[in-house]
C-alpha cells in the first residue's frame, strides 16, 4: 500500500500544530487584553468620577432641590439625578445659559464644559425636609445630602 | 530476500521530518513565551496607570486637607477666607452662597469677571475672574455684596488637579449673623485702654427747693432803741441823801435813813411847822406855773399818833393842804388856815382796810385848781401796787389858794418818805409807746419787775409800786416781741420815772428768708454752690447761712447774682441744705428773690451706671456702655484728664465699691476722684508696653508689661505693695488681662514663647495655667462668667481641637479652664493698634476698641456654635 508521504504529513502535522498555537495565543492575548482594557477603564474613571463636585444642596420652599456645583478641569456630562435612590424624572440642567432636561439618554448628550458652575433643580415633595442626592455622570457620580432651608 | 536496510532515501525524509517537528516545536514554544511577554508588559503597564491614579487621588485629596476655608457675615456683605497651605498651587473653580430665603449666587468659569474685592496675599483687585489659582502658603480673601439678602452658606470649588470641591459652610441652615458696628470715637493719638463696669459718673445735680421763685420780702425793723420822749416830773427825790437840794424844812427834825429801796427820808414832827406840824418842801414856787399837779410820796410811819404825808402849801406858806395816812388807818386830806382860820380842818377821809403802820404806802394825789375850788383825787397803794384807798374832795373856801411849794408833812408822829414826786402827769404810770405786739416790763435795781404791759402800740406801765424807780438812778425798761426776745433795753441814765413818756425806734431793719434745698440720691458731695440773684432797693448787707454757718457776707445793692461755695466741711454725709438770707439795712427796703438753688457736683446713686471707660490719648472718657451698644455715636458723658499719654505702658481700672479710678505708669499707681489725682502708692509700677492694672476688692493688681515676670500687688486695706513671681510666665507687649472673681485672668508668654492663658488668685496667690491661646498675640481679654474673650492681633496658631484658621481680628470665646478655644467672630473691620486693642463684653456684646472706633459686636447666644467651619472633600 501506498501511504502519505512523510513529508506531507511532517507539513500537515506543523501546519495543525502551528494553527492550534496560534489559535491559542490569540484567544489568550484576547483575554489579557481585555484585563488590561478593563484596568485601564478602571483606573481612568477614577479621575472621571471627581470630575465634578457639588457645592451646595438644599430644599428651597416651595419644594424645589437645588444643586449646586461645578466642573473641573475635564468636561462632565450629567445622565440622571435620583433622589433618594429613586431616578428623578423632571430636573432641569441650568450652566452657562444652556437648559437640558435630566435625565438624558441620547447618544449625543450635552457635556458640561470644564470649569464651569452648574445647578440643578428638581422638584420634591412640598413637605420632603430631607433627600439623599446622586448625580449620575459619564463615567461618575457625585452625592449629597440636602435639607429644606426657608 | 527477507530483509532489507533501509533505504537511505527513507533516513533523509525521517530526519528532515524530525527537524521540521522540532522547528515547530521551537514556534510554538516561542509563541508562548511572546504571548507571556506580552500579557505581563500589559499587566505592569495598568498597574502603572493604577498606582498612578490612586497616588494622583491621594495627592489632591491631601492637598485639599492643607486648603481652609471659613465664611462671615458682616451685614452686608460676605468674606470668604481661603489660605492654601499645601505645597502645590490650588485653582478656586466656582464658588456658591446660599441665601436664607432660597436664592443663591453662583460664580465660575462661565460668568466672566464679577464684582468683588479680592484680596490674594496682601494684593488687592476689585475684580474676580474664575478660575483663580492660590499659590502655596498664600491667602485669599472675596468680599462679595449679599445683595440684602442673609446668607446661610458660603462654598468654593477648588481643583488640585483632579478636582475636588471645597466647602465651607455653616452647619445649621438658620443662623444668627454676628454684626460688628463701628461707633466713631477719633482716638486723639494711638493707644487705649478700657475698663467697663459699675461707675459713678460724676454729676452737678441741682437740688430740690420747697419755695417757688422770684420771692418778695419786705424787710421788717429788728433792732430797736428806746428813748424817753417826754417827763412830766417837776421834780422829784428818792431821798436818798439828806438835805435834799433845793429843798426846805419847816419845823421838824429830818433825816436820812434806810427806807423801803435803799435811802428815806426820816421825818419826826417838833411841832415847829405850820399848824403845829413839821413840813419838808420843795422850796420853788410852783403856783405861777402850774394849777395842776401830781404828787405822790411813799410813806411808812415810824412811832407816833398823827398823820404823814404830803403837804401843799401856800406862797405866803401860812396856809396847807395836807393828803395824809393817818395813823388810825384812814387816809385824809386837811387843811390849815383854810377853811378854818388858823385851825386845821379834815377836807375828806377815806379808811384803809387791812392799815398796819409797818407798811409803806403810797400816796398820789393830784390837785386842780377850779374856779371855784381846790379839787382832790387821792389814792393810796401798798407796796405791791394795789390800790388800797381812795378819795376826792375839794376845798372851795375863799381862803383856798394854787399850791405853791410842796413836800411832805408828819404831824404828831415820826416817819419815812420815799419816791416823792411832783409831776405834771400821772406818775402812776410810764407810758411806751411805738410797740409791736409785744411787751414791756420796767425793772428796778434788785432787777425786780416794777410794773409790766402787754400788747397795744402804746402802753402804760404801772409804776405806782415804785415810782421813783429803783434808787433813782439805776432803773431800767425792757421791750420784748411777742416771742419774749428782748427788742430793746432802755437804762435810765438819770432815772425812771412815773409821768415818763418813752419810745421805741427802729435802729435797723432786716429781710429774711430760707429754703430746704434737697438733693436726692448723694453718696458723696465733692462740691456744691449756692446759686442766689436777688435785687433790693437800697443797700443792704447780705449773709448767707447754709445749714446754720455763716457761708458768705456780702455788701448787695441793688442787682446781685453768684454762685456762693459751700465750704467743703459742711458737705460731709449731706444732701440736704437749709439756705437762710438775711438782709440788713437801716431803713426799710425791699428784696425780690428771683434764684435760690443748690447744685451739688460728684457721686449720686442714680449715675451710677454701667459705663465704658476709655483711655485714650490723654483723658479718660465715661461712656455709657447701655447707650454705646446701640448708638451710632456717642459723646462721653464724662472725660478725666490724665497728663500721661496712653501708649501702652498706662493702664486704667475702676474701683465699683468705692467709686475710685486707679490708674498705673511708671511713676506708680494713681488714684481719682472728682477733686483731682492722687498718688496712691509708688510700690506697683508699670515697667513697659503691656501694663495692666485690675482691682479686686482692696488689691490693686499690676501687670506691668514687658519685660517683667510678676504681678505687683497694693493691698490698699493694710498699705502694703509686694510682688508675686508667675515663675515662667512672663508679660509682653500683647498682654490682656480681665478679672474674674477674685482672680485676674491674663495672657502671657510661657517658656517657650508661646501665648498662654492664665490666672492669679489674689486671695490665695495661686496662679493656674487655663488654655494655651491659639494668638501670636492678644490685645484684649475680657471675662464672662465661664467664657473668655480675646481680641487677638496676628495670625493664630492651630492647637488641637480647634481645625480654624484665620488672619486678622478675631475674638475667640473660650470655657475656662479648657483649653479649647472656638471663633465667634470675625471682626476684620477693626483696625489693630495691636498693643492698645480691647475688648470688653457688656451683656450679648462685646466691645472692643481699635485705632478709630469703638467696635460694637452683637453676639447671640450659641454662636460659636454657628460659626463652626466644616470641611468637605469628595
Amino acid at each position: 500500500m501506498r501511504g502519505v508521504s512523510e513529508y506531507t504529513a511532517t507539513l500537515i502535522v506543523a501546519i495543525i500544530t502551528l494553527a492550534a498555537g496560534a489559535a491559542i495565543f490569540i484567544y489568550s492575548y484576547a483575554i489579557v487584553d481585555s484585563y488590561y482594557s478593563a484596568l485601564l477603564r478602571a483606573s481612568e474613571e477614577v479621575e472621571q468620577g471627581s470630575s465634578a463636585a457639588i457645592l451646595a444642596s438644599y430644599i428651597a420652599l416651595p419644594g424645589t432641590l437645588v444643586v449646586i456645583g461645578s466642573t473641573g478641569s475635564s468636561p462632565a456630562t450629567p445622565r440622571a439625578v435620583y433622589i433618594n435612590e429613586s431616578l428623578a424624572t423632571a430636573c432641569s440642567l441650568y450652566f452657562n445659559n444652556t437648559s437640558v432636561s435630566l435625565p438624558q439618554s441620547s447618544a449625543t448628550p450635552t457635556p458640561i464644559p470644564p470649569y464651569t458652575a452648574f445647578v440643578i433643580k428638581c422638584p420634591v415633595g412640598s413637605a420632603t425636609e430631607h433627600a439623599f442626592v446622586k448625580l449620575v455622570f459619564d463615567g461618575g457620580e457625585a452625592i449629597a445630602k440636602a435639607g429644606r432651608i426657608g | 530476500m527477507g530483509v532489507r536496510l533501509l533505504p537511505k532515501q527513507v533516513e533523509l525524509a525521517r530526519g528532515i521530518s524530525a527537524v521540521i517537528g522540532a522547528a515547530i516545536l521551537l514556534a510554538v514554544m516561542m509563541l508562548f513565551a511572546a504571548f507571556y511577554i506580552v500579557a505581563l508588559d500589559k499587566l505592569a503597564t495598568a498597574s502603572q496607570e493604577a498606582l498612578k491614579r490612586v497616588s494622583e487621588a491621594g495627592a489632591s485629596t491631601a492637598t485639599l486637607s492643607s486648603v481652609k476655608a471659613v465664611w462671615s457675615y458682616d451685614g452686608s456683605n460676605v468674606v470668604i477666607h481661603m489660605e492654601n497651605q499645601a505645597t502645590k498651587t490650588v485653582l478656586v473653580v466656582a464658588i456658591a452662597i446660599v441665601y436664607a430665603d432660597g436664592s443663591y449666587t453662583v460664580a465660575s468659569r462661565a460668568n466672566g469677571s464679577i464684582q468683588a474685592f479680592v484680596v490674594i496675599d496682601g494684593t488687592a483687585t476689585n475684580k474676580l475672574q474664575l478660575p483663580l489659582g492660590v499659590p502655596p502658603a498664600k491667602s485669599l480673601t472675596i468680599t462679595m455684596d449679599a445683595e440684602g439678602k442673609r446668607p446661610i452658606s458660603a462654598s468654593i470649588a477648588i481643583e488640585a488637579s483632579p478636582v475636588v470641591a471645597v466647602v465651607a459652610a455653616e452647619k445649621r441652615g438658620q443662623v444668627p449673623v454676628p454684626t460688628a458696628r463701628a461707633v466713631g470715637i477719633e482716638l486723639v493719638a494711638p493707644g487705649a485702654t478700657t475698663w467697663l463696669g459699675k461707675a459713678a459718673i460724676p454729676t452737678t445735680k441741682s437740688g430740690t427747693t420747697n419755695k417757688s421763685y422770684p420771692q418778695h420780702l419786705e424787710s421788717i425793723p429788728i433792732d430797736y432803741t428806746i428813748a424817753r420822749t417826754g417827763r412830766g416830773a417837776v421834780t422829784y427825790t428818792d431821798f436818798e441823801v439828806y438835805p435834799v437840794p433845793g429843798w426846805t424844812a419847816r419845823g421838824g427834825v429830818w433825816s436820812s435813813a434806810s427806807g423801803y429801796k435803799g435811802g428815806a427820808l426820816r421825818g419826826a414832827d417838833n411841832n415847829g411847822g405850820l399848824g403845829g406840824a413839821s413840813q419838808y418842801y420843795y422850796n420853788t414856787d410852783l403856783s405861777q406855773q402850774y394849777s395842776s399837779l401830781w404828787v405822790s410820796a411813799k410813806t411808812r410811819l415810824v412811832s407816833g399818833v398823827g398823820f404823814h404825808g404830803i403837804a401843799l402849801l401856800n406862797g405866803g406858806r401860812n396856809r396847807l393842804y395836807a393828803i395824809v395816812v393817818a395813823t388810825g388807818g384812814r387816809v385824809e386830806v386837811w387843811s390849815y388856815n383854810v377853811e378854818a382860820r388858823n385851825g386845821w380842818q379834815r377836807l375828806a377821809q377815806a379808811t384803809i382796810p387791812g392799815y398796819s403802820s409797818a407798811n409803806w404806802y403810797t400816796i398820789v394825789t393830784r390837785y386842780a385848781v377850779a374856779q371855784n375850788a381846790v379839787n382832790f383825787y387821792v389814792y393810796v397803794y401798798d407796796t405791791s401796787g394795789n390800790q388800797v384807798a381812795s378819795l376826792t374832795t375839794s376845798s372851795t373856801h375863799r381862803r383856798r389858794f394854787t399850791p405853791a411849794y410842796v413836800g411832805v408833812i408828819v404831824d404828831g408822829v415820826t416817819a419815812l418818805f420815799e419816791d416823792f414826786i411832783i409831776s405834771a402827769a400821772d406818775p402812776r404810770y410810764v407810758t411806751v409807746s411805738g410797740l409791736g405786739g409785744g411787751y414791756v416790763v420796767v425793772i428796778d435795781n434788785l432787777g425786780d419787775t416794777v410794773g409790766s404791759a402787754a400788747n397795744g402800740a402804746s402802753v402804760s406801765v404801772s409804776v405806782v409800786s415804785d415810782i421813783v424807780v429803783g434808787t433813782g438812778v439805776d432803773g431800767k425798761i425792757r421791750v420784748y416781741d411777742s416771742n419774749g426776745d428782748l427788742v430793746a433795753e432802755y437804762v435810765a441814765s438819770d432815772c425812771i420815772l412815773g409821768g415818763d413818756s418813752y419810745a421805741l425806734y427802729p435802729r435797723l431793719y432786716s429781710a429774711s428768708f430760707s429754703d430746704v434745698a434737697s438733693l436726692s440720691n448723694v453718696v458723696q458731695l465733692f462740691s456744691a454752690n449756692v446759686s442766689l440773684s436777688l435785687t433790693t432797693n437800697t443797700s443792704t448787707t447780705l449773709d448767707l447761712y447754709v445749714n446754720g454757718t455763716l457761708v458768705v457776707s456780702r455788701d448787695v445793692s441793688g442787682g446781685f447774682s453768684d454762685s456762693i461755695p459751700i465750704p467743703s466741711n459742711l458737705l460731709q454725709g449731706a444732701q440736704v441744705f437749709n439756705v437762710t438770707l438775711v438782709l440788713k439795712a437801716l431803713s426799710p427796703f425791699q428784696v425780690v428773690v428771683s434764684v435760690l438753688q443748690v447744685s451739688g457736683f460728684g457721686y449720686f446713686e442714680d449715675h451710677v451706671i454701667d459705663a465704658h471707660l476709655l483711655g485714650s490719648g490723654t483723658e479718660i472718657r465715661f461712656y455709657n456702655a447701655t447707650e454705646l451698644i446701640s448708638a451710632s455715636s456717642l459723646e462721653p458723658l464724662y472725660n478725666v484728664s490724665t497728663y500721661v499719654q496712653f501708649n501702652g505702658s498706662v493702664a486704667i481700672a475702676y474701683n465699683s465699691t468705692n467709686y475710685v479710678l486707679y490708674m498705673v505708669n511708671g511713676s506708680g499707681v494713681y488714684a481719682w476722684n472728682p477733686l483731682g489725682w492722687s498718688l496712691e502708692t509708688d510700690g506697683c509700677r508699670a515697667v513697659g508696653p503691656g501694663a495692666r492694672v485690675e482691682v479686686v476688692e482692696s488689691f490693686i493688681a499690676v501687670l506691668p508689661g514687658e519685660p517683667s515676670s510678676y504681678v505687683c500687688v497694693y493691698d490698699a486695706s493694710r498699705d502694703v505693695a509686694y510682688n508675686i513671681s508667675l515663675a515662667t510666665y512672663r508679660f509682653y507687649r500683647y498682654t490682656a488681662s480681665a478679672v474674674n472673681g477674685t482672680s485676674i485672668v491674663f495672657t502671657a508668654l510661657d517658656s517657650r514663647g508661646g501665648v498662654v492663658l492664665a490666672s492669679l488668685d489674689l486671695l490665695t496667690n495661686e496662679t493656674r495655667q487655663l488654655a494655651v491661646v491659639p494668638l501670636s498675640c492678644a490685645a484684649g481679654l475680657a471675662v464672662d462668667g465661664s467664657r473668655v474673650y480675646i481680641v487677638s492681633c496676628g495670625l493664630w496658631r492651630g492647637i488641637t481641637g480647634v481645625d480654624r484658621s484665620g488672619i486678622g481680628v478675631w475674638i475667640y470665646s473660650a470655657r475656662a479652664g479648657v483649653s479649647n478655644l472656638v471663633i465667634i467672630a470675625n471682626t476684620s473691620a477693626v483696625r489693630l493698634l495691636e498693643c492698645c486693642d480691647r475688648v470688653e463684653v457688656y451683656r450679648n456684646t462685646l466691645i472692643t476698641v481699635d485705632a478709630q472706633n469703638i467696635l460694637v459686636i452683637d453676639r447671640a447666644s450659641d454662636l460659636e456654635e454657628e460659626k463652626s467651619v466644616a470641611i468637605y472633600a469628595t
